[in-house]
């Protein structure tokens, strides 16, 4: 499913911690390694029966 | 056995009524037991546990139904127990039988496991059909009976500090002490006791946990029926003394005391509090057909809740625990027993906070009804020791339910967290309005009376019930292994077995089972609340869809050292974000979000439908839910999203 994500309020990038989805080590980013999500107003793909976290 | 008469060369002086149990004085060992219905009161003290007495002393002095002696020259080390002189009137609720030994209820330690063996800790004449209890036995049991033992407190604490972690900073793990490192796999020197603990120190300091909370570790008794089974109390709900802890964990028998100590200490110098399970709703004694070893043949009207026709009004036993009797702690000398017991494991043993099991019954009055204002209640709330320490209700027994209406200081287990996150993550439709309130906190339970957002305990799993692993991977119980024909345990555990009930080979079996452990651990450590998870969850323990393993003391209920290995990468998942809670304050907050907008411009909370819109909570289709939270005092903002969209199950 896409899920909308809100803008931030300072123009950066989301990133991503977490997504229960992805394969193990993928799953949990490790600190300061976070992928960020390109694009504002952008859409993440989140699996059925999946938890995403992400931080700004 | 000799008739029972005062016989003794010690030495010994009035003595003083304060403080109850055996005490360790200048010039000897005051004794001091309650009770008020007794007619005599006899001290009986062992060398050896097995032997019989050395000596037995009338005590003739008692002030405020308390009887109390001072023995000169006796110290540490001292095994007792006592005989008491009455009535047996089970009608009137009197069930003295001076054949009996009784351990006294402030025994800091005793030699052993009760034991019922040829039933002769029932003060009743078991031959007898019907009328069972109303004849009473007179076969001498002192030298089956534990015996208690004089403990001096003196340890060395090594200038031992409690942790004194805020409440709102918690991650509590519940454990087993025993089954920690029971299993061989666990390679300790003396495995499954309070010494083989505290060689896993440093697995526990690693996962990132702050708190243990220890299921029961007050000496229990192993019920009769479980005996004659063939099997045991694994948890040990069945609490037999207040102040002893569990002798059978101890690595050196008769150890226990200074072995318990030595764990505390060692928790707290790896920063780690520790949380007593505690049972004080009912004891081992049963009902009129269970056995008799301590308040049972000291004062039973005084120490239990009776009931009864008209023509026998104290007979039988309220049974609010459903474990056959409920303690009486109306009664102002009961009250005093156990909040002596709880200044005792704060101030002489150094534990940090106390689980209490069945907590609502605590609550009851001599009347039954449970009260926020009972007597309890008030004297744990002004107690200058217990105010230090954390305080967990269990908020329910077997027939009062009262989640978020304990008193402000407590915190409770909260089982609607619980239900609606299965709920939630196996797929049901029409979770998300009640999920919300679960991921914040329970504010609806909660943000009155002057509570605070930690005071809900979060728990998706706990000793009682599935594992996490068996929660996705078994749809029903599967408890033959408990002899009851599969009929004992929960019949509802809202579990889904991702498409295969039990073991499955294939992968995207696996595959799925993991990924909804991992949802519920995320679910589970970034809700709002103080969250609790279960020893061996962070590995995949399962128990085979045993969900009520209570009598299982055995590979199916003890942590499995080799998961860590076979479970690496949902240790290093749960590790992680244990460790995410902590590097940002939101995630464990004290304060109820309240849709303010913080100084960063943005509110503390937003919710949103997949689309950035308003969720619809009361649709009953929507099944994904997203939210953004806004760090208070520095934490940077962290958006969540939690989605289930079907049932968790795998292409086939």
């Amino acid at each position: 499913m896409k899920v909308k994500i809100p803008p931030r309020t300072d123009g950066g990038s989301w990133l991503r911690i977490v997504d229960t989805a992805l394969s193990a080590g993928d799953d949990f980013s490790e600190p300061g390694e976070e992928a960020p999500l390109e694009g504002e107003g952008a859409t993440y793909l989140a699996a059925p029966q999946s938890v995403v976290v992400l931080v700004g | 056995m000799p008739i029972l008469e005062h016989r003794t060369t010690l030495r010994t002086s009035p003595g003083r009524s304060y403080p109850c149990g055996a005490t360790i004085t200048p010039e000897g060992v005051n004794f001091a037991l309650f009770s008020e219905h007794a007619q005599e009161v006899f001290l009986l003290l062992f060398d050896l546990p097995d032997a019989p007495p050395t000596d037995i002393i009338r005590l003739e002095q008692k002030n405020r139904y308390i009887w109390h002696i001072l023995i000169h020259d006796v110290g540490a080390g001292q095994l007792y127990g006592y005989k008491v002189r009455g009535p047996y009137d089970p009608s009137q609720g009197h069930r003295f039988n001076d054949t009996k030994l009784l351990i006294c209820p402030y025994a800091r330690a005793v030699t052993g496991k009760i034991r019922n063996s040829d039933r002769l800790l029932n003060s009743f004449h078991a031959s007898v059909s019907g009328d069972a209890d109303l004849l009473s036995d007179r076969r001498d049991n002192t030298l089956l009976v534990p015996k208690g033992i004089v403990v001096d407190n003196a340890f060395d604490w090594q200038g031992d500090c409690p942790p004194e972690i805020s409440f709102e900073q918690l991650v509590i793990y519940e454990a087993h002490l025993k089954g920690f490192t029971a299993h061989p796999s666990s390679a300790v020197a003396h495995p499954g006791s309070y010494l083989g603990f505290m060689e896993k120190i440093p697995y526990l300091k690693s996962l990132g946990i702050n708190a243990v909370e220890f299921l029961p570790l007050h000496e229990f008794y192993v019920e009769d029926f479980l005996v004659a089974n063939g099997l045991t109390n694994y948890w040990g709900y069945n609490t037999a003394l207040f102040f002893a802890p569990e002798s059978s964990y101890a690595a050196v028998p008769g150890n226990q005391v200074q072995e318990f100590k030595s764990l505390v200490r060692e928790l707290h110098k790896a920063g780690i509090e520790v949380i007593l399970d505690v049972v004080y709703n009912h004891t081992g004694e049963g009902n009129e057909l269970g056995p008799t070893f301590s308040l049972k043949g000291i004062d039973n009207r005084s120490y239990y809740c009776l009931t009864g026709p008209p023509e026998e009004p104290y007979r039988y036993y309220h049974n609010y625990s459903g474990c056959g009797n409920s303690l009486r702690i109306a009664n102002p000398h009961v009250l005093r027993l156990v909040m002596d017991s709880l200044r005792y494991w704060v101030e002489e043993m150094h534990v940090d906070g106390f689980r209490f099991d069945l907590a609502s019954v605590l609550g009851r009055g001599d009347a039954g009804d449970f009260q926020r204002n009972s007597a309890f209640f008030h004297a744990v709330a002004q107690d200058p020791v217990l105010c230090r320490v954390k305080l967990i209700a269990e908020p329910w027994d077997t027939d009062t339910y009262q989640v978020g209406n304990f008193p402000v200081e407590w915190a409770e287990w909260n089982d609607r967290f619980r239900d609606t996150v299965r709920r939630f993550m196996r797929g049901e439709k029409g979770q998300i309005a009640d999920l919300g309130w679960r991921l914040t906190g329970s504010a609806d339970l909660f943000s009155h009376g002057g509570r605070s957002a930690f005071h809900s305990v979060n728990f998706v799993t706990c000793h009682d019930g599935f594992t996490l692993y068996d929660l996705v991977s078994y749809k029903r119980r599967h408890n033959r292994a408990n002899r009851e024909k599969n009929n004992d345990g929960a019949w509802e555990n809202y579990s889904a077995n991702c498409g295969v009930e039990g073991e499955s080979d294939d992968f995207r079996v696996k595959l799925m089972r993991r990924r909804m452990v991992k949802n519920f651990l995320c679910i589970l450590f970034f809700s709002t609340g103080t969250p609790l998870l279960s020893a061996g969850d962070e590995v995949l323990r399962s128990q085979q869809g045993n969900n009520n393993a209570y009598c299982q003391d055995n590979e199916l209920s003890w942590f499995n050292w080799e998961d860590l290995e076979r479970s690496n990468d949902i240790l290093a998942f749960c590790r992680k974000a244990i460790a995410l809670t902590r590097q940002y304050r939101v995630l464990h907050r004290n304060k109820f979000f309240d849709g303010c907008v913080t100084p960063d411009g943005l509110c503390d909370i937003v919710w949103y439908d997949h689309n950035l819109k308003h969720p619809l909570w009361d649709n009953p289709k929507k099944r994904i839910l997203c939210f953004r939270l806004t760090g208070e005092g520095g934490g940077a903002p962290v958006p969540v999203r939690f989605s289930s969209s079907s049932t968790p199950r795998v292409g086939r």
